[in-house]
């Protein structure tokens, strides 16, 4: 009489090859779904540049804008600062009790 | 007869009727007297009133508008424009009048508003010459301590408009800036618009001088930009200084004459550094007029090409 054979999953150096193996699948997998991801990211890099590259030069009537909002500023500026000038020396002031 | 006439003469009814006669001549002069001395008090309360409620109008109206200003905020769009203007320390972030400071100054001048409304009406109620007196005295040892509120409140809103030349100066020079290097680099797909005119020698040359005055700029900026940090970060200590002196006294109308009081004193050095930060905001305001003179060049010569 044959002895019985013994079924692969109760065989244990079966077990740890397969496990071994299994073990290693896993990590090719992860390691080859980083790099994908990380060439993926690269090539998103690569392909936006960034919007003050692709911006196209303001326009002479941009610039004259911002020069006109520019003089606005100055002058308010130029304004507020003679204010506060007064301020400091008070010149308005009146005693009243003399 | 010597007889009857003294009796007429010494007689008690007689000497009543003299009396009243001599006090009735008098009393003509005497009323007359204290009733110009009365018309002169009246007088002087009115002069002493109407000078101090004038004097009054004008602070209050001062506050008023310093806290007018101070609520109309700057747009500040804080382009950074080069990396010495937009370093690791966040320069650029920090050229702006924080929201701390605005509302501290705009605190201690409503606060003292309310105070200058209240010594008015306390004048307005006034109807004797010497505590009309006492408070013209008031007014006046207090007007130091309205100045530095008023000072205080001015000085922050110069800043804060500072600010917004310095931000308008960035945005603008980065505007020009970014149309020199196109003219210069010729690589974008409309070169055929201007690039061609910057093979005529003349062209190059300006371009060139454009780029020199926006490197001029950039340095001008740079200084700005770190006085104004300085400046904004001195304003902000100077106006704690003044709200942390002002905390402890007690309403101006109960005040008094606060011209021997020790808590003041340092109102006067206070104004001597918020003077020196105006002198620096000059400085600035006179550095940005040349940044925006040297911009105007530039654009002069950009202008010249199809953008």
């Amino acid at each position: 009489m044959q002895p019985a054979k013994t079924p692969f999953y109760k065989n244990t150096r079966v077990l740890i090859v397969l496990g071994a193996v299994a073990i290693i699948v896993l990590f090719v997998v992860v390691v080859a779904v980083l790099a994908v991801g990380n060439s993926k990211k690269e090539e998103l890099t690569t392909a936006q540049p960034t919007a003050e590259e692709t911006a196209a030069p303001a326009t002479n009537d941009d610039v004259k804008q911002s020069m006109a909002v520019l003089d606005a500023a100055i002058k308010q500026s130029n304004t507020d600062n003679a204010a506060a000038d007064a301020a400091i020396k008070d010149e308005g002031i009146v005693k009243v009790s003399e | 007869m010597t007889n009857a006439w003294a009796r007429t003469f010494l007689s008690r009814n007689f000497i009543i009727a003299l009396f009243a006669s001599l006090l009735l001549v008098a009393y003509a002069p005497m009323s007359s007297i204290a009733g110009a001395q009365t018309a002169a008090e009246v007088q002087k309360l009115q002069q002493l009133k109407q000078k101090a409620v004038r004097e009054l109008d004008r602070r209050i109206v001062e506050l008023q508008t310093s806290l007018a200003k101070l609520n109309t905020g700057v747009q500040i769009d804080n382009i950074g424009l080069s990396a010495s203007l937009n370093d690791d320390n966040g320069r650029n972030a920090s050229v702006v009048v924080t929201l701390e400071t605005k509302q501290k100054a705009k605190e201690l001048v409503t606060k003292y508003i309310g105070e200058l409304k209240e010594i008015k009406q306390k004048v307005t109620d006034t109807d004797n010459v010497t505590d009309m007196q006492a408070l013209a005295k008031s007014i006046d040892s207090q007007s130091k301590l309205n100045q530095s509120v008023s000072v205080q409140a001015r000085v922050t809103k110069a800043v804060e408009s500072m600010t917004s030349v310095f931000d308008k100066l960035k945005s603008t020079a980065k505007k020009l800036q970014g149309q020199v290097t196109d003219l210069q680099s010729c690589t974008k797909d409309d070169t055929a618009k201007y690039c061609s005119m910057m093979e005529q020698q003349s062209n190059k040359a300006s371009v060139a001088s454009a780029q020199s005055s926006l490197d001029n700029i950039k340095t001008i900026l740079s200084t700005v930009g770190s006085m104004l940090s300085s400046v904004i970060a001195i304003l902000l200590s100077l106006v704690s200084m003044v709200v942390g002196m002002t905390s402890g006294l007690s309403s101006m109308s109960s005040l008094g004459d606060v011209s021997g009081n020790s808590s003041l004193s340092g109102l006067s050095s206070i104004l001597t550094s918020f003077t020196a930060l105006a002198s620096q905001l000059d400085l600035t305001g006179g550095l940005s007029s040349s940044a925006s003179g040297l911009l105007g060049g530039v654009s002069g010569i950009t202008s010249l090409f199809n953008f």
